[in-house]
């Protein structure tokens, strides 16, 4: 199996896994089989038909691609079910704790910023590294012993 | 776009007409990659269905009544060492709704588009 076909599939799955994800489990089992039924079947027809890997990968992800719009709208159409839809209630809490985290997220930020101190001037840097630097120099050599007489 | 509650878009049809076809030649229950290549030969065409577009059509279809479906016995997935099917049936709705389909166009060729494409 090519690596173009390897990728294809994984991306089939990966999107199906995607759009079916907290999904009732008969809603997203049947979905997730019926995809995956459907490639073994598309693979094993094509391979029959003699396709290369690269033509069955490039119809795979063709499929995957023009189908992308009505996955979001099955998916949109199983949300707005009333059997499915979550209480309202649980909506307004999950927005509400969303909107309390980001809240306490920017406040965060926002304290960070102003506790900080005020950035030294650049000269008083350079003074400061031109100070410190020699010390980390090693010393330097010793004088060479003077000249015999 | 928000359609009419009971009203069959041009797949749909497609697929009505692609079972009954089946049923005639002696196929009662089809798979989804069956019903796909179904359609892909009788609109004379390279692409299949896509993924999303079949299967939410083939989900509406059930739900109005005009297709019913099981999974198939998992022995026999096990046997032939594949994944299992989801087998659909056209009920005697969906039989009447592709004979109307069949008496309102009978001899409608293609359009260009769906030459090329199968019927979204």
């Amino acid at each position: 199996m090519s690596r173009l076909l390897c990728c294809a599939i994984a991306l089939v799955r990966g999107w199906t896994r995607l759009y079916t994800w907290r999904m009732e489990p008969p809603w997203r089992d049947d979905r997730r089989a019926e995809i995956e039924s459907d490639l073994w079947e598309f693979h094993e027809d094509a391979r029959r038909r003699g396709w290369s890997p690269e033509r069955i990968a490039i119809h795979m992800l063709a499929r995957l691609c023009g189908g992308m719009p009505h996955d979001l709208l099955w998916r949109l159409e199983y949300e707005h079910e009333p059997a499915h839809r979550r209480p309202s209630w649980l909506t307004a809490a999950a927005a509400a704790g969303a909107a309390g985290i980001a809240a306490l997220w920017v406040m965060f930020l926002i304290s960070t910023f102003v506790s900080l101190p005020p950035l030294p001037d650049s000269g008083a840097v350079v003074r400061v590294l031109t100070r410190a630097l020699p010390a980390h120099e090693p010393p330097p050599p010793a004088p060479p012993p003077p000249p015999p007489r | 776009m928000r359609r009419k509650p009971g009203r069959l878009v041009p797949l749909e049809i497609a697929i009505c007409l692609a079972a009954a076809t089946l049923h005639q030649r002696g196929v009662a229950e089809f798979h989804g990659y069956e019903m796909a290549k179904t359609l892909g030969d009788a609109a004379d065409t390279r692409l299949l269905t896509a993924y999303g577009t079949l299967y939410r059509a083939l989900g509406r279809l059930e739900k109005m009544g005009l297709v019913t479906s099981r999974w198939e016995d998992p022995a026999v997935p096990a046997r032939e060492n594949r994944p299992g099917r989801r087998l659909y049936t056209l009920t005697a709705l969906g039989e009447a709704a592709a004979d109307g389909a069949r008496g309102a166009a009978p001899a409608s060729p293609p359009t260009r588009a769906r030459r090329r494409l199968a019927p979204a």
